[in-house]
């Protein structure tokens, strides 16, 4: 039976799995540390290392670690004699795992639309105060050879702005590929809704593709008319990042203790649905950028390849011990402690993304150990001191140290027991690692091994945490958030469709997307699929490439990289000028703009809380539930209820939406200064 | 017929507008589409459609209809399962290559000459 691949990050783990046929051709080539990733893989590999990225921020390891708690206390209930101990922790396991399992589900659509968007429209840019991991990730692995050059701080900051440009031009081109336009036209033909669909519908629905993908393009309206910097789709995606991902409100209202399930959800829901339908806080976006610029200065002026960054990119172990300690702290008092300790691997694993292995044979001697691939290459490593020796079967791993972005090969003794050192034959990282630093990727490598002796642990208590009548709350619960997701994503969704066509809109796109908005044009979607989704942050990209100044920077091989650009973008590039230029249509947005209602916000926020009494809603989600008090989830996702809902949203988002000329302007005065 | 044990041609990397087009052109029995879940816990991208076709004249007709119409793209991969008479089954790969310059009669011989059969059966 053939069987599709698709490639995955899983939550709870932080496993990456990339299915492409060709990076699984080019990975042993990719042991070598100068090779740089193929250029076909890259749009897919942003998707991943997007997902990647989320899950190891404040939320994602809070998630986690809430998942890892829930089985500990799940553990900690079978074992114990007391019968009301054992109460107390079914329900506090129970409490976890819905929390943990609510949040996801809320949060799907966004990180589906987050990665997509990474997949599809952003593009690296020297422009942008600070980078996105994932494109900073990209970056470092297509430039492997050339980021180890520099020698000096002019040095590195001109072969950032190379690599960086390189990266570009290979991402553009890349998207160019049928391949990605065929991955485009399935994006658009998703259901807007993020529900279930009826049984036999030929779309896979319910993961919120389309959902998600509309909201992040309509945030980003909303965004760069707060700030200019935010037009730079790079610098968008750190900004959602930031915004939803490093929330330390999200974090403490998952982690708050004053109330159970169903009452302790509410907060949670409502605040992300405040979230996602409010329009952007002016100034949590320029406290954002400020923070951004401090983090720019700092690595102007260090003297190494030091691409500005995230914060909490360049700590990721210090935030996981932080958390570690307020989540999982207790429980490493109590029995059980075992599982704690694998746990705590796991979430050391966590912090490195995987692009592959591969089989080796293994001959160590002392020294050296020469690992045979399954083509007949030999590759030599440096043997780790407490190597065992001989000859046996291994696996050699290659993966992104995540944050730092260091590329790190080592081969693992597939007999290995999780607890010894010596699992680990040989290392190697670029650049080459301090002792600290290996020690903890070592950690991390280690880490990645113990979900599988977690979830053989777990097997053998099966049959009694079946038996825990608590968790059997946690489905229901789900089922109740899944049918809020259309409340929350498609009014944010369909922001920018004009009202009076709003309800065709609904209608056509809940179970076909666009493909059934254009009433099944074959060769509209297409066209959309091709000359759509590049959006003006792209063009952007290819205009600031063709500037002289731009290309006065780099080095001969990347304006030769840049003159190959295909013709049909400079075509594009003469449309936008034309458009820019346009009188008549700046016009119209100076109109718009002076149609903008004060205090508009405020009303919206006043009247957002009607639509959680809805009593149709209400009366569904009952039915949902089985008869329960569901009173935290009331708001449903009917069509008219949207509707109200997204009449509401734009009164309150109204003259924050809409192109401003004035950031294309502003834009352009930057680029002159 | 069932897809595992008849020859069959496999359609790798398809999108959904042309898995509409070929859902329109054949008989449900004929066509398989291997789903593609994830479980809950995961996160990733839509992946690539694949489509399993049983072997049939109609079929044949079908997917030569679709890499006519699909010239741009440069090269589609089929792969033919063979199930011999001892059990076993074999998997064939071939690429049928096709461009904006090539003519319909030159897809459609490819396409004949991959599967072994013969073009009358398209007439």
């Amino acid at each position: 039976m053939v069987r599709p691949m698709r490639s995955l990050t899983e939550y709870f783990t932080n496993h990456t799995v990339l299915s492409s046929a060709e990076l699984a051709q080019a990975l042993p080539r990719l042991i070598d540390p100068h090779e740089a990733l193929p250029q076909s893989v890259l749009p897919t590999f942003l998707h991943e290392a997007t997902h990647h990225w989320c899950f190891s921020s404040a939320v994602g390891t809070t998630i986690a670690l809430l998942s890892v708690r829930a089985r500990l206390r799940g553990l900690r209930a079978i074992a114990t004699s007391s019968t009301r101990e054992r109460e107390n922790l079914e329900r506090a396991a129970a409490e976890d795992l819905t929390r943990v399992e609510v949040t996801r589900e809320l949060m799907r659509p966004l990180s589906e639309g987050i990665a997509t968007f990474a997949e599809f429209d952003v593009l690296p840019t020297i422009r942008a105060p600070a980078v996105a991991a994932p494109l900073r990730w990209a970056i470092q692995v297509c430039n492997r050879s050339l980021l180890t050059e520099g020698t000096s701080q002019r040095d590195w900051v001109t072969l950032r702005n190379e690599a960086t440009m390189r990266t570009a031009v290979a991402l553009s081109t890349s998207r160019q590929d049928w391949s990605v336009r065929n991955r485009r036209v399935d994006i658009l033909q998703q259901p807007l809704s993020c529900s279930n669909l009826p049984e036999g519908h030929a779309s896979r629905g319910k993961e919120g593709y389309l959902a998600g993908y509309l909201a992040v393009k309509n945030l980003w309206c909303n965004a760069r008319n707060l700030h200019e910097y935010l037009a730079f789709a790079d610098y968008y995606m750190l900004f959602l990042y930031d915004y939803f991902y490093e929330d330390d409100e999200l974090v403490r209202l998952l982690l708050d203790d004053s109330a159970l399930a169903p009452e302790s959800l509410a907060p949670i829901t409502f605040y992300m649905r405040d979230r996602l339908l409010e329009p952007l806080d002016e100034d949590r976006v320029k406290d954002f950028h400020r923070r951004m610029m401090a983090v720019r200065s700092n690595a102007h002026s260090s003297n190494s390849l030091h691409f500005p960054s995230h914060p909490n990119d360049n700590r990721p172990s210090a935030q996981t011990e932080q958390l570690w300690e307020r989540v999982i702290g207790d429980e490493m008092r109590v029995p059980c402690a075992d599982y704690a300790l694998f746990a705590k691997g796991l979430m050391y694993g966590r912090e490195l993304m995987s692009l592959g292995s591969v089989p080796v044979e293994a001959s160590v001697t002392k020294g050296e150990a020469v690992l045979t691939l399954p083509q007949g290459e030999a590759l030599r490593l440096h043997v780790d001191a407490d190597a065992p020796l001989g000859r046996f079967a291994a696996t050699l791993n290659l993966c992104i140290g995540t944050r730092s972005g260091y590329h790190v090969v080592y081969a693992l003794n597939n007999q290995f027991y999780v607890k010894h050192q010596a699992a680990i034959i040989a290392m190697q990282a670029m650049p080459a690692l301090s002792d600290e630093q290996l020690r903890v990727v070592r950690r991390a490598a280690l880490g990645r091994e113990t979900p599988v002796v977690l979830d053989q642990l777990m097997r053998l208590e099966q049959q009694p945490l079946e038996g825990l009548r608590e968790l059997s709350r946690v489905p229901g619960y789900l089922s109740q958030t899944t049918e809020l997701l259309d409340g929350m994503y498609e009014p944010r969704a369909l922001l920018s469709v004009p009202e009076q066509v709003l309800e065709e809109a609904i209608v056509k796109m809940r179970s076909d997307g666009v493909y059934g908005l254009l009433d099944e044009r074959e060769d509209l979607i297409r066209a959309i699929a091709i000359h759509a989704c590049p959006d003006k942050g792209k063009r952007r990209g290819f205009d600031r490439l063709r500037e002289p100044r731009d290309l006065s920077l780099f080095a001969r091989g990347a304006r030769d990289l840049v003159r190959g650009i295909p013709g049909r973008v400079h075509a594009r590039r003469r449309r936008t000028a034309s458009v820019r230029d346009d009188p008549a249509g700046q016009g119209a947005h100076e109109a718009r703009r002076e149609r903008q209602v004060p205090g508009a916000h405020s009303q919206a926020r006043r009247a957002a809380p009607v639509a959680r009494h809805d009593r149709r809603g209400r009366d569904r989600i009952r039915r949902t539930a089985g008869g329960r008090d569901a009173s935290v989830l009331r708001v449903g996702g009917d069509s008219r209820r949207t509707r109200r809902l997204l009449r509401m949203v734009r009164q309150g988002a109204r003259g924050h939406h809409g192109r401003d000329p004035r950031t294309g302007a502003r834009l352009r005065q930057l680029d002159e200064a | 017929m069932d897809a595992a044990t008849a020859d069959a041609v496999v359609i790798s990397g398809i999108d959904a507008l042309e898995l509409r087009a070929l859902r329109k052109a054949l008989p449900a029995e004929s066509l398989n589409v291997p789903a593609s879940k994830l479980a809950p816990s995961q996160h990733g991208d839509l992946g690539a459609t694949t489509a399993v076709v049983v072997v049939s004249a109609l079929a044949v007709k079908a997917i030569a209809a679709w890499l006519v119409k699909n010239r741009g793209r440069t090269r589609a991969t089929l792969t033919r399962t063979v199930t011999r008479v001892d059990g076993s089954v074999e998997a064939l790969t071939y690429s049928v290559e096709s461009s904006t310059s090539s003519s319909d009669a030159a897809v459609i011989q490819q396409l004949t000459a991959a599967l072994k059969i013969d073009p009358s059966t398209l007439r």
